[in-house]
């Protein structure tokens, strides 16, 4: 099992957050199907292919982040899918905690690239003899 | 809630509920309910996207099929943490949940080793009587046919929840004939029982000691699998407050 470093986020919590605030932006809500298309279009544009997101991984990581108050989730009202012939929807929605988490995250990230940027090269100058 | 799932794939998703009602056996049931309205929801949705899309019902189905066996994993893996999370906060239903797999392991063993021996003294009869050794029909391998055939049937009830003290009492008639009929039966046709019946000087006080044992040992399984009123456990909804463990 991964052990994550206190206080950091996994990178598949932080796709989870900005695929679900994209998600929320347009629908106020989001349920785990729309998530695992958010989350296989993204990464279709980055790599050129993907596939949707294992039940278990999903849902796994999404009742993680619930505990851990990154993400609220309520059941819909079930005459809504009653209405519209279907099984309720679990909605999801990025809490302020875990807007706050991603934010830090980013900040983190960026720091540690800026740092690993700002190192000096380790590379031999041209024409320096190897001892 | 159960939803019922209409889809072009339903083998498909049939058999995801399926694995879904095997992984959340067992668990606290408001959980273990809220996981399989999820996955009965996320199966809806991907068969009626999947069809708009134009897919066809061979690739919904290996599609929701490939995602069920990639998570697979994942879902074990959260079985583990919630029966983890109900350990600690039921230490004695933990407590009593192993022992109860225990017993329920044994008697499962138990039955599966009578049929095995029932099946062995069977077949050993049927080739002998093949040969023309010994006459077909006796009592004593009538006896023995019908004693496997009750064991047979004490396997499958002790491997369910809900029969498993009847099948421990049920499994008592066919071990005291077994046993006893399975080495009387033995004894005219094999070499290995035959010397151990005459050799031993305690040999009938050493079977007569396993049947009594093995009968008392199933009683006592019976009244531990016994169905009890068990005590509602509280429901740990993700609703509550949560923990600020990420």
């Amino acid at each position: 099992m991964v052990r994550r470093k206190p206080g950091t986020l996994f990178p598949l919590e932080v796709e989870i957050l900005e695929s679900g605030l994209r998600l929320q932006r347009e629908e106020g809500t989001f349920y785990g199907f729309a998530l695992a298309k958010e989350l296989a279009k993204e990464e279709t544009a980055q790599q050129g292919h993907s596939a949707l997101m294992g039940h278990g991984t999903l849902y796994k990581a999404l009742t993680r982040m619930a505990e851990a108050g990154l993400l609220e989730s309520v059941w819909e009202d079930a005459e809504i899918a009653a209405l519209q012939n279907r099984p309720r929807r679990r909605l999801y929605q990025v809490s302020g905690e875990g807007v706050n988490a991603l934010e830090r995250e980013r900040s983190r990230a960026f720091t540690e690239q800026t740092q690993t940027q700002a190192q000096p090269q380790r590379h031999p100058e041209p024409g320096t003899a190897i001892a | 809630m159960t939803a019922t799932v209409s889809s072009p794939a339903s083998r498909a998703v049939v058999a995801v509920l399926v694995w879904c009602d095997l992984y959340t056996r067992n668990l606290d049931s408001a959980i273990a309910e809220q996981r399989r309205d999820e996955i009965a929801s996320d199966l809806y949705e991907h068969s009626v996207w999947a069809r708009e899309q134009g897919h066809p019902a061979s690739t919904i189905s290996l599609a929701i099929v490939s995602r069920a066996m990639r998570g697979a994993g994942a879902d074990l893996s959260w079985r583990r943490a919630q029966q983890r999370r109900e350990a600690l906060a039921y230490p004695a239903y933990a407590r009593q949940r192993r022992a109860n797999g225990a017993v329920s392991a044994a008697l499962a063993a138990f039955a599966f080793l009578l049929l095995a021996w029932g099946t062995y003294v069977t077949g050993r009869i049927s080739a002998t009587v093949a040969q023309g050794t010994i006459e077909p029909w006796s009592q004593t391998s009538a006896v023995l046919l019908a004693s496997t055939a009750l064991a047979a049937c004490g396997l499958v009830l002790v491997l369910r929840n809900k029969t498993r003290a009847l099948g421990a009492l049920w499994l008592m008639a066919p071990t005291a004939l077994l046993i006893q009929a399975g080495l009387y039966q033995l004894y005219s046709i094999s070499v290995t029982v035959g010397w151990f019946t005459l050799a031993m000087r305690n040999w009938t006080f050493a079977v007569n000691l396993l049947t009594a044992g093995s009968l008392i040992v199933l009683l006592a399984a019976a009244i531990w699998a016994w169905p009890t009123r068990t005590p509602p456990r509280t429901v740990h909804s993700t609703t509550t407050e949560p923990e600020r463990t990420y």
